[in-house]
C-alpha cells in the first residue's frame, strides 16, 4: 500500500518502468549543467564479471560502475545547506530530499524547496517519508506531520489534534483510510478540513492498552497492523485493526511462548499476505491468525529498559522479503563484547542460510531489494549484491569519497542516487546500451502463420525487467513489449519478412539487433490471401451483377413511377378537355337557342307576318343555325367516344324499325328534290342489342348524306338483311356520283369532305361518318363503303344479333 | 284564366324567344333570371308549369328543382338545358323533373309536352311540327 523510506542507509528499488518514462536521465544532467555543476569525471574500471567466474572469496566478484556521467549536486551551492540526510523518489518520479529544516523536490529539471526557496519551512527532523495514494507525501518529523499533496503543503501539529507531535507511522489501509500513529495514540486522518486540508477526524481509543506505537503496516487483507510498546508493562505488543475492530494479538491464545514481550523489532508481509514479525532471536509468521516460529537466529535480548530507550529498534532484525520470496533478516548480534552485523536468509523452502561475511562489511548496514530478485546490502563501506553463489561488491567512486554511504536509490529513470555523508551523487546510467542477444536459433523459414522469437535482454544491472523490447515487422509500426517474454508474431502472411528488435533500458539507451529475414510459406488452407482473392473475385463478378440488376430495377421503378404520374396527368388533362368541350358546347348552344328561337318565331308568324322572300332568308338562317347545332353535337359525341365516356343505353331493337322511322322523318326533304327513298324487306331480321338513339343517329347521317349527294330524281335504297350467322346487315345505296377509290379510304376520317360534289342545300361538317363508324364499332359492329364513280355509293354496316352479342 | 308558365332562365334572349313562343299559344309567362327569384315568384304567381334551366348564376338548377318539388309535389317542372351530358337527364328526373328538354328546343315538341302537362289539348295547334325523337343528331 504505502512505501516508506526511513532515515539511514538503505535502498529503495522501484518497480519496473515502462518505456515512456525512460527519458528522464538526460534532462536531469542538463539541469545539473544549467546549475553550474561540473560533473566529476570518475573513471572507474568496470568489469562485469559473470556469476560463473565467482571465486571462493566472500566477495565473489565485483560490479563496477563506469560512471562517466557522475554528477554531484551541491546543496551548499544551491541552497547553502548541508548535505541532505534522506532522499525519496515518489511514484510520479519526483525526487525528494530532506535537508536541514526543509524538503527540496526535484522533478528532473528544477530543484524547489517546499517553502518556495527560503529554506525555513521549520518542519524539524524528517524521520520518514511515506507515500499514500494521490500521490500524497507524508513527512514524519519530530515537530508533527507535514503533508504534500497537489503542490500544496499542509501541516498537522499536536494542537491540530495529533496525540503527540512525534508521529512514528502513517499508513493507508485498503479502504483509503489514513492512520497516523504516535507514541500516545492512533489518529484517523481525512482530507475533509475545508479546501481538502487534512485534519484529524478522530482519535482511536484502543480499549485494551495504552499503546506507544512505533510501526504500522497495511496488509493486503485490509487490516492494519500496529507494533507498539505497552507502557504499563513496558512490553511490546502487536495488534490489528480491521473493519472497525481492534484485535489484541499479544493476548490471543496460541501466542508462542517464546514471543518475548518487549522485544519485537520489525514486521513485514510475505508474498502470501501473512504477517512476519521478528523478535530478538526469532522470526514469526502469523498465518490464519495463528503464530508460528519459522526461523531462529542468535541474538541478544536487550535489557528490558532498552526498548524504552530505543523504541523503534532501529536497524535491529529488520525483515526484507525479496522478489523470490526469501525472507532476509538483518540485524545486530552480540559477538563477544561488541555488536556485529548478522544476516540470515530463510528461503521459501524453509532453508536457513547465514552470511557471516556481513560482519566485515562495516556497520549501519541495511537491506534493499536489488535487480533480478537479488538483495543489496548497503553499509557505510559500500554496496553488496547477492548472487546465486555469493556476493559481489559494487565498485563505486574510487576517486571520490563514496564511503560513509547513507542511502542508495535506484530511480525509475535508471539513475543511481548515492547519498553519503559528504554529498549527493547521481550516476546517470545512460552511457551503456543494454545487452541484447537472440536466444536459440531464430528460424529463417516458417511453415505456419505464427512464430516466436526469444531474446535475452539485460541492462547494465543485469536485469531484464527494466528493459523494454521494441519490435518491428517489415519496418512497419514499432510495438513495445516486456523483455522477458518471447516475441510472438501472429497472422503472418506468406512471403518474405524481416524482423527488427531493439531493447531500451530505463535510461533510454537502445541496442538494436541486425534485421532478421525470414520466409513464411503456408499450406493452401491457411492462405488467407488466396481466400481473400477468391472472395474479391466473387465480389467483382457478383457485386456488379447485383448492382446492375438493382440499377435496372431502380430505373424500371422510376420509369413506372414516371409513367404512372404521366398517366395521372394525362387523365387529368383528358378530363379537363372533356369538361372544356362540354362547357364550350353548352356556351355555343345557348346563343344558338336564342337564334333558333327567334327565327322559328318569325317563321311561324309570331310577332307579325313576313314576306316570302324574308321567309326564305330566315330558313337559310335556320338551316345554318341547325348546322352549327349539329356540329356542336358531333364534336361532343366525338369527344365522348374519344374519352370512352359515351354511354350506350342498349336494348333489343330491330334495325328495320329504326330505319323506317328515319326514312319517315327525312321523307319531306326527299320529296322536295323528287328523290325516292325505299326500304327493302328485312322486318323479320333478328333483333340487335343496341342503343336505339345512336343507331337512329347512324341512319340519319348516312341517309342524310345520300340525300345530299344524290341528284334530283335519284333513288335511295335502304336494306336490312341477315346472313344467318349472327350478323344483321344494313346498307344505304344511292345513285349519286360515287366516291373515287382513293377517297373511299379517307371518307371516315374526321372533317373529311368529298370535294365539289355537294348537291344538297346544306353542307356537313365532315364529322358525321367518322361518328357513325365509331358508334357502329362501339356496338361491336363494322362499317364500310362501296362505290363506283358515276354509279353511286353504298354505305353499309353490320351489327351482331342479340344471340351472338350475348355469347 | 290563362295557364301560367314560369321560366327560370338567366339568358335574356333565350327567355324572350321562349316567352314569345309560349304566349303565342295563349299562355301567360313570367321569367326569373335566378334560382332564388324563381322560388320567390313561385309563391307570388303560382304557375301551372315551370321551365327550369340547369345552369343558373346563383344556384345549381337541380337544387332549385328539389326546392320547388318540396313545395309542390304536383307542379309540372321541365328541365330545359343546353348541357347534353349523358348523366344529367337521370339526375334531373331523380330530382323530380317531369320532362327533360334539350336546347335548342324544338317548338312543336315543347308545345306538345307543355300542353300535355298542364292538361290542355293540342288540337288547336295549327303549327306543322315534326315528330319527337328527331332531334338532329
Amino acid at each position: 500500500m504505502n512505501r516508506e523510506r526511513t532515515e539511514g542507509t538503505g535502498f529503495i528499488r522501484r518497480p519496473p518502468v515502462s518505456a515512456t518514462c525512460c527519458g528522464r536521465a538526460k534532462p536531469m544532467g542538463d539541469s545539473a549543467r544549467r546549475l553550474g555543476l561540473r560533473p566529476s569525471m570518475v573513471c572507474l574500471m568496470l568489469c562485469l564479471a559473470a556469476v560463473a567466474d565467482a571465486t571462493e572469496d566472500q566477495v565473489a566478484s565485483t560490479f563496477s560502475l563506469e560512471a562517466r556521467n557522475l554528477q554531484e549536486y551541491s546543496f551548499e551551492k544551491m541552497f547553502r545547506t548541508p548535505v541532505p540526510y534522506l532522499m525519496y523518489e515518489s511514484s510520479d518520479g519526483i525526487m525528494w530530499f530532506a535537508v536541514e529544516d526543509d524538503v527540496v523536490r526535484c522533478d528532473g529539471w528544477t530543484w524547489l524547496p517546499l517553502d518556495g526557496g527560503r529554506m525555513q519551512l521549520g518542519i524539524g527532523h524528517v524521520r520518514k517519508i511515506v507515500e499514500t495514494r494521490g500521490p500524497t507525501l507524508w513527512f514524519l518529523t519530530n515537530a508533527g506531520l507535514v503533508c504534500q499533496r497537489d503542490g500544496k503543503v499542509y501541516r498537522l501539529r499536536q494542537n491540530d489534534g495529533l496525540p503527540v507531535a512525534d508521529v512514528r507511522a502513517v499508513v493507508e489501509d485498503r479502504n483509503g483510510q489514513l492512520w497516523a500513529a504516535s507514541g500516545k495514540g492512533i489518529a484517523a486522518i481525512s482530507f475533509d478540513g475545508g479546501d481538502g486540508t487534512p485534519s484529524v477526524r478522530r482519535i482511536e481509543q484502543i480499549p485494551f492498552l495504552e499503546p506507544e506505537v512505533n510501526r504500522a503496516l497495511a496488509a493486503p487483507d485490509g487490516s492494519v497492523w500496529f507494533m507498539a510498546l505497552r507502557r504499563s508493562t513496558d512490553s511490546a505488543v502487536i495488534f490489528r485493526h480491521k473493519s472497525g475492530v481492534w484485535w489484541p494479538f499479544a493476548y490471543q491464545s496460541g501466542t508462542p511462548e517464546d514471543l518475548p514481550e518487549g522485544c519485537l523489532h520489525d514486521m513485514a508481509v510475505d508474498p502470501e499476505g501473512n504477517l512476519l514479525v521478528t523478535s530478538c532471536r526469532s522470526l514469526y509468521r502469523c498465518r490464519n491468525m495463528r503464530w508460528e516460529c519459522i526461523g531462529a537466529f542468535p541474538g541478544q535480548e536487550p535489557a528490558r529498559n532498552q526498548s524504552r530507550r530505543e523504541p523503534d529498534h532501529r536497524d535491529q532484525n529488520k525483515i526484507l522479503v525479496s522478489d523470490d520470496g526469501s525472507i532476509w533478516v538483518y540485524g545486530l548480534a552480540q559477538s563477544g563484547p561488541a555488536m556485529t552485523a548478522s544476516l540470515f536468509r530463510f528461503s521459501r523452502e524453509g532453508k536457513e542460510t547465514e552470511y557471516p561475511e556481513v560482519g566485515s562489511w562495516g556497520s549501519a548496514a541495511s537491506l534493499m531489494r536489488g535487480p533480478n530478485a537479488s538483495v543489496l546490502a548497503v553499509t557505510e563501506q559500500g554496496v553488496w549484491q547477492s548472487a546465486a553463489s555469493g556476493w559481489r561488491r559494487w565498485e563505486i567512486g574510487k576517486d571520490t569519497d563514496h564511503t560513509a554511504l547513507r542511502q542508495v536509490l535506484m530511480a525509475s529513470n535508471g539513475a543511481l542516487w548515492l547519498l553519503t555523508q559528504r554529498g549527493l551523487f547521481r550516476y546517470a546510467m545512460d552511457t551503456e546500451p543494454p545487452q541484447l542477444t537472440p536466444k536459440g536459433d531464430w528460424p529463417t523459414h516458417l511453415h505456419e502463420a505464427t512464430a516466436s522469437f526469444a531474446v535475452e535482454a539485460k541492462d547494465r544491472w543485469g536485469t531484464s525487467d527494466r528493459v523494454v523490447l521494441e519490435v518491428s515487422l517489415d519496418g512497419q509500426g514499432v510495438v513495445s513489449q516486456a523483455a522477458d517474454a518471447p516475441i510472438l508474431l501472429k497472422r503472418l502472411s506468406p512471403g518474405n519478412h524481416f524482423l527488427q528488435v531493439g531493447a531500451v533500458d530505463a535510461g533510454g539507451n537502445r541496442q538494436v539487433l541486425p534485421a532478421h529475414p525470414f520466409r513464411v510459406s503456408l499450406p493452401l488452407w491457411q492462405r488467407g490471401d488466396l481466400l481473400a482473392i477468391l472472395l474479391i473475385s466473387l465480389l467483382f463478378v457478383g457485386a456488379p451483377s447485383i448492382a446492375y440488376a438493382s440499377y435496372k430495377h431502380r430505373r424500371l421503378k422510376q420509369s413506372l413511377a414516371a409513367l404512372q404520374s404521366a398517366n395521372v396527368r394525362l387523365q387529368q388533362a383528358d378530363r379537363l378537355k372533356s369538361d372544356f368541350v362540354a362547357n364550350v358546347s353548352h356556351e355555343f348552344r345557348t346563343p344558338l337557342t336564342a337564334i333558333m328561337g327567334f327565327v322559328d318565331n318569325l317563321l311561324d308568324g309570331i310577332g307579325g307576318s313576313v314576306t316570302e322572300k324574308q321567309v326564305r332568308s330566315l330558313e337559310r338562317v335556320k338551316a345554318n343555325a341547325e348546322r352549327l347545332g349539329h356540329l356542336i353535337n358531333d364534336l361532343l359525341d366525338l369527344r365522348r367516344i374519344e374519352s370512352g365516356r359515351l354511354e350506350l343505353h342498349c336494348s333489343q331493337i330491330k334495325l328495320h324499325e329504326v330505319a323506317t322511322g328515319i326514312i319517315a322523318t327525312l321523307a319531306p326533304r326527299a320529296e322536295e328534290r323528287s328523290i325516292q327513298i325505299s326500304l327493302g324487306a328485312g322486318a323479320d331480321c333478328p333483333m340487335v342489342w343496341a342503343d336505339r338513339n345512336r343507331i337512329a343517329q347512324v341512319y340519319t347521317n348516312i341517309i342524310g348524306n345520300a340525300l345530299r349527294f344524290t341528284p334530283q330524281g335519284g333513288r335511295i335504297l335502304v336494306e336490312v338483311k341477315t346472313d344467318g350467322n349472327g350478323w344483321v346487315y344494313s346498307a344505304v345505296s344511292d345513285t349519286g356520283q360515287g366516291i373515287p377509290p382513293e377517297e373511299q379510304k379517307r371518307i371516315f376520317d374526321r372533317f373529311y369532305q368529298v370535294a365539289g360534289v355537294m348537291t344538297g342545300k346544306t353542307k356537313g361538317a365532315g364529322l358525321g361518318l367518322a361518328i357513325c363508324k365509331e358508334l357502329v364499332e362501339l356496338h361491336d359492329g363494322t362499317m364500310g363503303v362501296e362505290s363506283k364513280p358515276g354509279e353511286g355509293s353504298t354505305f353499309f354496316f353490320r351489327l351482331p344479333t342479340v344471340e351472338s352479342s350475348r355469347t | 284564366m290563362n295557364k301560367k308558365v314560369l321560366i327560370v332562365e338567366d339568358e335574356e334572349d333565350v327567355a324572350q324567344a321562349m316567352c314569345d313562343r309560349i304566349e303565342s299559344w295563349g299562355l301567360e309567362t313570367a321569367v326569373a333570371a335566378t334560382g332564388r327569384a324563381g322560388l320567390e315568384m313561385l309563391d307570388q304567381i303560382h304557375p301551372d308549369i315551370v321551365l327550369l334551366d340547369i345552369r343558373l348564376p346563383d344556384r345549381n338548377g337541380l337544387d332549385v328543382l328539389r326546392d320547388i318539388r318540396q313545395r309542390s309535389a304536383d307542379l309540372p317542372i321541365f328541365v330545359v338545358t343546353a348541357s347534353h351530358g349523358s348523366d344529367i337527364e337521370p339526375r334531373a328526373r331523380e330530382a323530380g323533373a317531369n320532362e327533360y328538354i334539350l336546347k335548342p328546343y324544338h317548338p312543336g315538341e315543347l308545345r306538345r309536352k307543355i300542353f300535355k302537362a298542364i292538361g290542355l289539348g293540342t288540337t288547336d295547334s295549327a303549327e306543322s311540327e315534326q315528330s319527337p325523337g328527331t332531334h338532329p343528331g
